[in-house]
């Protein structure tokens, strides 16, 4: 999938693995690529200031950890990240389930005179 | 430490070079900010050179995919300085803060120009800070000048200098403001303990106060030699006297404005504190 299309959606995406497990930014991003198969693209940059702005939002909190001898950055969704991410998820479905039905090829209704 | 055949302290390491950049491309970020950007940068790289080295990839080649993957530098820093952005309203704060900080220090000047003014009026007389006029004066004023200066040749003679004492009194007064409003500016400061915090950044300041009162300095010079040529020398005092302080005032914030591109340390261009 071309890495525009996944930047719109990235801080769902973020909310969503975070959510599920917290972790620092590399692991969220090897984790995103073993989960899709390497399906979604995204410059790896682009995570670091996302997980910030999360943050700066109040839906992410960080805490350093030392691991393996070195600090590392470990993000965890907050209680109103929760929510936005329920919130988020519900549109996402909504919307797919809306394309689906455009996209989907009807049959043929027969028109009695 | 040597550090001869680690490839992390090397010259042409990819992932020190690409922190470097890093480093110089945040600089203009807050510090807490670019210090733990940098470290969950470096921790990210040697991460993931280590995963590709895992995976049988040479160290060399492994640093340069994980830089590849991770994109410019460039990026990832307008990335995170567009997200440091202050809001508009902090930056409505400060140059309102800034604002008050020329007005004040202007007012100062005005209030030393009336110090200047009452010297000229001491050595040339009240007819060289005031010029008398042309057009009719009252009987009531003229009872009230007369009554003040009753030493007054004439009615003219009066008006002149109640209107020389009044310039006089006026700038020093605004100059007492201004120092007072500078001084409860100074104790806002120290109060709120972030240095900057309450105005633009000081090379901006700086330039608008050397350009404010450099054009001060040139109208009230041409005013003054205006008032000597058309107004038979009376009146010259109450521009020129502005002017060498104005001047003084171009020469010490230019002076000022040069040390901040000098020294941007003492003179930061960024709005980030």
């Amino acid at each position: 999938m071309k890495v525009d299309r996944v930047k719109g959606h990235l801080d769902l995406v973020l909310l969503g693995i975070i959510d599920q497990q917290p972790g620092h930014g590399y692991a969220v991003i090897t984790a995103l690529r073993e989960r899709t198969d390497g399906k979604l693209e995204l410059t790896e940059g682009a995570v670091y200031p996302a997980l910030h702005r999360l943050e700066d939002l109040g839906l992410l909190i960080s805490e350093w950890q030392l691991t393996a001898g070195r600090r590392r950055r470990i993000y965890r969704t907050t209680t109103v990240g929760q929510q936005a991410l329920r919130a988020e998820l519900r549109d996402w479905r909504a919307l797919v389930s809306a394309v689906d039905a455009v996209l989907t090829p009807r049959r043929a209704t027969a028109v009695s005179l | 430490m040597s550090g001869g055949d680690r490839h992390g302290d090397s010259v042409d390491s990819p992932i020190e070079n690409y922190l470097d950049e890093l480093t110089q491309l945040l600089a203009a970020g807050r510090p807490r900010e670019l210090r733990y950007l940098l470290e969950e940068t470096e921790a990210h790289l040697h991460d993931a050179a280590a995963a590709a080295v895992a995976g049988g990839m040479s160290a060399s080649e492994a640093e340069q995919l994980a830089v590849t993957r991770l994109g410019p530098p460039a990026v990832l820093a307008r990335a995170e300085l567009h997200r440091q952005r202050p809001p508009l309203r902090q930056i409505a704060y400060r140059t309102a803060g800034s604002a008050f900080v020329l007005a004040a220090v202007g007012s100062v000047a005005v209030g030393v120009s009336g110090a200047v003014a009452a010297i000229i009026r001491a050595a040339g007389g009240a007819a060289a800070v005031s010029a008398p006029t042309d057009s009719a004066l009252s009987a009531a004023n003229c009872s009230r000048w007369l009554g003040n200066d009753p030493g007054a040749s004439s009615c003219k003679a009066a008006a002149t200098a109640d209107w020389a004492a009044e310039t006089i009194f006026y700038r020093i007064a605004l100059g007492l403001v201004g120092v007072v409003a500078l001084a409860a500016f100074a104790l806002l400061r120290r109060r709120t303990r972030r240095v900057g915090s309450l105005t633009l950044p000081r090379i901006v300041v700086d330039t608008i106060g050397a350009t404010a009162f450099a054009v001060a300095a040139g109208w009230t010079f041409a005013l003054g030699i205006d008032a000597i040529h058309v107004s038979s020398g009376h009146g010259w005092g109450q521009w020129l006297s502005a002017t060498p302080v104005a001047l003084a005032g171009a020469v010490l914030f230019a002076i000022r404005a040069v040390d901040d591109l000098r020294d941007p340390a003492d003179g930061p261009l960024s709005l980030r504190t």
